[in-house]
């Protein structure tokens, strides 16, 4: 019952897109959201290395 | 007794077979919910919780993936016409993300990471996602994201997003 309590105040609080399953946009947002997947940026050079390294240590083994 | 990622033998589906009870990563409610929820989960295929595991099995970490949908809101007209007609495009939510305490520091945390990431841009060939999401709960999560490059939302940034566009350049930087 405590367990219970507890989860629930703390969903409550947070984790807005997994309780609703959705990712509501503001206008705002969604101009920039817009341009994120009609012009996705290249990754850059963090993204790139982990993802070298994630290769190699996961896949290329 | 310290473990490298090195030691990480392979990350695979959380199964009832995984000893959870004695991951502890120091967040109560990450703890809590590997504990008494993500079994339950799995089992209702509400989300899917990976486990990085070693050469024994024994959990270092978690991270979880389910379907959501991102809701657009209103658009300039030229914007729009770009924009498939839909107005909620499928993407793929990282809900939750975890490191054990034996294996200290980030790079199991960016190793989980690189593994989600890679596993929802496979997944996009079964079923199409337009990218990762994620919400940082406290301000070491949200540093860690914007570092790998994730974008925060304008209004809301504890809320992120990396396109799968650039996910897929990522893994294959020689292709597309």
């Amino acid at each position: 019952m405590t367990d219970f309590v507890l989860h629930s105040a703390e969903a409550a609080a947070q984790r807005a897109i997994e309780r609703h399953s959705m990712l509501i946009l503001t206008a705002r947002e969604t101009e920039a959201f817009a341009d994120a997947i009609l012009s996705p940026a290249p990754p850059r050079a963090v993204l790139r290395k982990a993802a070298r390294e994630y290769r190699q240590k996961l896949i290329e083994r | 007794m310290t473990q490298s990622p090195g030691f990480l033998d392979r990350v695979e589906p959380l199964r009832a077979s995984h000893d959870r009870s004695a991951f502890y990563c120091g967040v109560s409610e990450l703890d809590r919910y590997l504990h008494e929820r993500a079994g339950l989960d799995a089992r209702r295929k509400v989300a899917a919780p990976f486990v990085p595991v070693d050469k024994e099995g024994a959990i270092a970490g978690y991270y979880t993936l389910s379907a959501c949908a991102i809701r657009l809101g209103e658009l300039p007209k030229t914007t729009a016409k770009r924009l498939p007609r839909y107005p909620l495009l499928p993407a793929t939510l990282l809900g939750r993300l975890a490191t054990g305490g034996s294996y200290c520091g980030q790079s199991l945390g960016r190793l989980l990471l690189m593994d989600a990431l890679h596993r929802s841009w496979r997944n996009t060939s079964e079923v199409a996602s337009v990218g990762v999401v994620v919400e940082a709960l406290d301000e070491s999560a949200l540093a860690f994201y914007l570092h790998h490059e994730f974008q925060p939302l304008r209004d809301h940034p504890d809320r992120l997003f990396l396109a799968m566009s650039t996910i897929e350049r990522a893994f294959k930087p020689t292709g597309a």
